[in-house]
């Protein structure tokens, strides 16, 4: 799970630095990344992420977006 | 110009994940309540929360001018989340600004890059100014990088109320229009999907 995020998360903003782990919080992930992100998450594993998942704490480490596909595709 | 400007206080532009919406006395006071969070007293440098009173005041005077057009961010479902801003057209430029998404929404979709992209075009394509100016605080780090996006090109620093921010310019030929709206439609096809 976590290397196939990693896979399209590197095709899609090769630009990022995907080891850090504090994405958001760090300002590393503008929103329009975040943007990007929840849509191939979405397509990718066909999970739908609720509004109220959309917070810096499942988007600042690739192991915590791994963690939320996890967490919906259960 | 000054007609033209008048005439669109009127009218609704419609993107893919937004609706720009021009304000009026009734948004007040949610715009206050936004302009209230902690992000816009920052990166706005307004010193403290800003009261319905403060944007009664505001919004009466620019009801007087004839130079600038504040839009409401409305998503698809009619909300209120923000606000934008064409401002001091003059001849051939303008500035972009008074952006503000409601915290809670920041994250949650493209709404602020598609609200700049719409207010963009709009100022190229109506307005038909040549370039459009920005102003954003040093330490605004997403928008810095959403301003690179969409194509500004870097010109200085200035001194706002003794803070730094950054002076960028945007002109018609540099608008990163296809790559962003390629972002929103693949986001709108993720929320329709399930």
């Amino acid at each position: 799970m976590k290397e196939q995020i990693l896979k399209r998360l590197k095709e899609i903003l090769p630009e990022i630095d995907f080891t850090e782990e504090a994405l958001v919080d760090d300002g590393i992930l503008d929103s329009l990344s975040i943007t990007m992100i929840i849509s191939e998450l979405s397509l990718e594993f066909s999970i739908a992420i609720p509004y109220e998942e959309i917070v810096s704490d499942n988007f600042n480490s690739v192991d915590a977006m791994a963690a939320l596909v996890e967490r919906l595709k259960s | 110009m000054e007609n033209l400007i008048l005439k669109w206080r009127t009218k609704k532009i419609e993107g893919k994940s937004i609706t720009l919406i021009p304000v009026e006395e009734r948004d007040l006071p949610e715009i206050a309540r936004m302009r209230s969070q902690s992000k816009s007293i920052y990166f706005f440098n307004q010193g403290g929360p800003l009261t319905l009173e403060m944007q009664k005041e505001w919004f009466r005077q620019y009801l007087s001018r004839d130079n600038d057009i504040y839009w409401g961010i409305h998503t698809e479902e009619g909300k209120l989340i923000g606000t934008i801003r064409i401002y001091d057209v003059m001849g051939d430029s303008c500035e972009q600004g008074s952006l503000v998404i409601d915290e809670k929404m920041a994250m949650k979709g493209p709404y602020s890059v598609e609200a700049l992209l719409l207010s963009a075009k709009f100022a190229f394509e109506v307005l038909n100014v040549r370039v459009i100016k920005k102003h954003v605080r040093f330490d605004n780090k997403n928008m810095i990088s959403i301003d690179k996006r969409l194509g500004v090109t870097p010109i200085g620093e200035v001194d706002i109320r003794g803070v730094k921010y950054l002076y960028n310019e945007l002109y018609q030929a540099d608008l990163q229009e296809e790559k962003i709206m390629a972002v929103i439609d693949t986001w709108n096809r993720a929320k329709k999907q399930f």
